[in-house]
């Protein structure tokens, strides 16, 4: 009862806070009276952007609970008009995964963010389950105002040695012992930010491993 | 008689009058026959940019083996990037020969234009390279010297439905003290993605063999302005224009 009381009577300081810093601005504007210049009749705001774009992120989970996260060729921007690239010949992760000519940019206009990524020769392991692709490619679009977009290329994929067939959509999903593989999966936000991961390994409690994403969003 | 003197003016100014008009007329002619500059290279204005990653294969005899390089069949694995961004050119390249163990890892993008803006078909239009310096290496062993590329990106996901297939070709050049490209050294001449022969035409991808990843060439951006290259400078950036479509 009594925490009851103090939450209620906090409740009420808050509220009377509240309407006080809400009435400070009008009494500021009525004090100055015809000295302010007009509001401005229309508003020009920055947009809000996000462009990621990385060949992969992985992150290793322990016994402990504790999670170790690496990643290879990872670029990102956070304003428009900006541009991030980076590339490389080859790139591993010790025991968990190899390839070459990986490539990520991400590119903002003053109303749209391109994200791009690839790679070729993937050969994982995780958790003894074996992943190769030729080629992974993702990408990702949004224009200011719509909801983005995005598209995988996936050449030449195996699991365990077993050739799996892309079919293209969204989100296509593979068991695996102990998880999943996600091929194509996207995801678009609430304001549009759409994320492409071309694969998506997902093996509980051991390990957590997206190939090729790209992110793009503007708002 | 004043009139008459008149017409006498005209009559003498007449002849030179009409010679000038006819020199014109012939200059302006001559000047219409000629045929219309056409530029080999131009830097798009607006600017666009080229992302792209995959590979090609590389068939015996395909390729033109200058500096004596094995050409099996095996693919050829690539992953780029280029464009123009505040005044000056951006991106990346890098390729891995796996019939020869040949890696191309870019240094500096000294280009990236339309190699033939205008040409016909239109759909060259959709045509990139990009031109860079970069290390160059054979199975893990520096070439020595310097070396420069020029990487020829052909977007055709527009061209036509269903779409036929994205084109990549890349040439490497020597490069002289002054930064110059010399002769070329390595010469994958332009072919579909996937595939193992080039095609010599812009037009000829067809879709029949899926896969090799994805070439996108991304819209221009209106605020955006490379430099602005001549033919000479391009031709010094990039080398000969020997990879075909």
């Amino acid at each position: 009862m009594c925490q009851t009381k103090r939450s209620r009577s906090g409740l009420v300081l808050v509220a009377v806070l509240m309407a006080g810093l809400l009435a400070l601005p009008s009494t500021g504007l009525a004090q100055l009276g015809g000295l302010l210049p007009p509001p401005p009749t229309s508003t020009s705001t920055t947009p809000t952007v996000v462009g990621n774009a990385s060949a992969a992120q992985v992150v290793l989970l322990g016994l402990l609970g504790t999670a170790t996260s690496t990643s290879l060729a990872s670029t990102g921007i956070s304003s428009a008009n900006a541009e991030s690239d980076v590339g490389q010949d080859t790139g591993s992760i010790p025991s968990l995964l190899g390839a070459e000519v990986l490539n990520a940019a991400t590119y903002s206009y003053p109303d749209q963010v391109d994200s791009a990524v690839s790679l070729a020769n993937l050969n994982m392991s995780v958790a003894g389950i074996g992943i190769y692709a030729d080629s992974v490619v993702a990408e990702a679009s949004q224009v200011l105002g719509a909801a983005g977009s995005g598209t995988s290329y996936i050449d030449n994929l195996s699991i365990n040695g077993m050739p799996v067939a892309v079919t293209g959509a969204p989100n296509q999903t593979i068991w695996v012992p102990g998880g999943q593989v996600i091929i194509n999966e996207q995801t678009i936000s609430s304001t549009g930010t759409a994320v492409v991961n071309a694969l998506h390994v997902a093996i509980t409690g051991v390990a957590d491993v997206v190939i090729a994403s790209a992110t793009a969003g503007i708002s | 008689m004043k009139s008459l003197k008149t017409n006498k003016k005209i009559s003498v100014i007449g002849p030179i009058l009409g010679a000038a008009l006819l020199a014109g007329g012939l200059l302006l002619a001559l000047q219409a026959s000629r045929p219309t500059p056409v530029y080999a290279h131009e830097v798009p204005m607006p600017c666009d940019f080229t992302t792209g990653g995959g590979f090609i294969l590389i068939a015996p005899g395909t390729a033109s083996n200058i500096a004596g390089l094995p050409e099996t069949g095996q693919k050829a694995n690539f992953g780029l990037v280029g464009g123009c961004k505040n005044g000056g050119f951006f991106g990346h390249v890098n390729y891995v020969d796996h019939n020869n163990g040949l890696h191309v890892s870019s240094d500096t993008i000294t280009a990236y234009v339309n190699p033939c803006p205008g040409c016909s078909p239109p759909d060259a239009n959709n045509a990139r390279d990009i031109c860079g310096t970069a290390d160059v290496s054979i199975n893990g062993s520096p070439v020595p010297g310097t070396w420069g590329f020029r990487v020829r990106t052909i977007d055709a996901e527009q061209q036509s439905s269903p779409p036929p297939k994205d084109k990549f070709g890349i040439h490497i050049h020597s490069l002289d003290s002054s930064g110059n490209a010399g002769s070329t050294a390595y010469l994958v001449p332009t072919r579909c993605l996937a595939s193992d022969t080039p095609t010599g035409n812009v037009m000829t991808c067809s879709a029949v063999n899926p896969g090799g990843g994805d070439i996108e060439l991304h819209k221009h951006n209106p605020s955006n302005t490379g430099p602005s290259l001549t033919e000479d400078q391009v031709s010094a950036r990039c080398g000969a224009n020997d990879l075909g479509y």
